[in-house]
């Protein structure tokens, strides 16, 4: 458990501090992640603000971690001019702690929903099986699946490696 | 681009009786719970950010080496640091605390204090010390 843990668990105990503490945090943490996707997607804040509707000097506002006039309307358009869906709810200050734990620019980044792996993934297992369900009916040479099946087999990504396919015999691949 | 990484130093300036000036000046008015959790919480920021720094998490002063932290709320917390002052990157010094009021600081020579500090510090690196977090309360309450 990290020093930062440590402390906090202990002052929190004060529900004066804590929440003192939890506000400015989230502040920040809205801001910082506002910039942290602006810059994933490589977006001046021009170009985000034209994506979500608003005033560039609006954007850069909401990028300084002392803003605190949050609104749910507002966080939506951002939201959708980055492609992605707010999320609202109300947590415990554990959920928080691990947060504040876990503060790193990864942890911020989030993916637009063309680059999501949730959707991404679940077409290409889908187009996979019923690749593999077509090659099982019909196991031949030159069939056109056999190279999903090798990058499959070896847990590699699709679009980066090629298969052996001189030694392909049809038989290397049991399913 | 933000960089959050979470190796930066931080110290606080002693005076010449061997005290703690942060603590002494959040004991002194004296600093309420909540307002020491947004302290701590943007102090705790300031660790992790030390390059390329969020926008607004610090404010020049009228001092060349001396910024202040931007801390709102019922009570507009302004403690004086600089960067360094030996080490360039890496380390951030607190040197006096102060508040905000009616856009002048209190006490109002907060930055002018801060500098002569830094001074002192740069001839006598042995007036600091490791910072200590505001999070003790004389009276904790569990609540």
């Amino acid at each position: 458990m990290s020093d930062l843990i440590n402390s906090l668990k202990q002052a929190f105990n004060d529900k004066e501090y804590r929440h003192g503490y939890v506000d400015e945090f989230l502040n920040a943490s809205i801001a910082t992640q506002i910039k942290v996707l602006r810059e994933q997607r490589e977006w001046s804040q021009k170009e985000l603000a034209d994506y979500a509707g608003m005033m560039q000097p609006r954007i850069s506002v909401m990028e300084n971690v002392n803003y605190s006039s949050w609104s749910i309307k507002i966080l939506r358009k951002i939201a959708e001019a980055f492609d992605l869906t707010l999320c609202v709810s109300f947590e415990g200050f554990g959920k928080r702690v691990e947060d504040i734990d876990n503060f790193t620019r990864k942890d911020l980044e989030r993916d637009s929903f063309p680059e999501d792996l949730y959707f991404k993934g679940e077409s290409e297992e889908a187009e996979i099986t019923a690749d593999c369900e077509k090659y099982l009916e019909s196991p031949t040479e030159g069939n056109v699946i056999r190279p999903d099946f090798w990058k499959r087999e070896n847990n590699v990504p699709r679009q980066v490696v090629s298969p052996p396919v001189t030694s392909y015999t049809g038989n290397d691949y049991s399913y | 681009m933000i960089n959050i990484i979470q190796n930066t130093q931080l110290f606080d300036f002693k005076d010449s009786n061997g005290n703690n000036v942060m603590q002494k000046w959040a004991d002194k008015m004296p600093m309420q719970p909540r307002e020491r959790g947004r302290l701590d919480s943007k102090i705790d920021l300031l660790k992790r950010v030390e390059t390329n720094l969020p926008p607004g998490l610090f404010h020049p002063t009228k001092c060349r080496h001396i910024m202040h932290l931007v801390i709102n709320g019922q009570v507009t917390l302004r403690p004086m640091l600089c960067r360094g002052p030996f080490a360039t990157q890496g380390e951030f010094t607190f040197l006096c605390g102060a508040t905000e009021k009616d856009r002048k600081y209190i006490p109002r020579d907060a930055p002018e204090r801060a500098e002569v500090n830094r001074t002192d510090l740069k001839l006598h690196p042995e007036k600091r010390c490791q910072h200590e977090r505001f999070n003790k309360f004389p009276e904790t309450s569990i609540q």
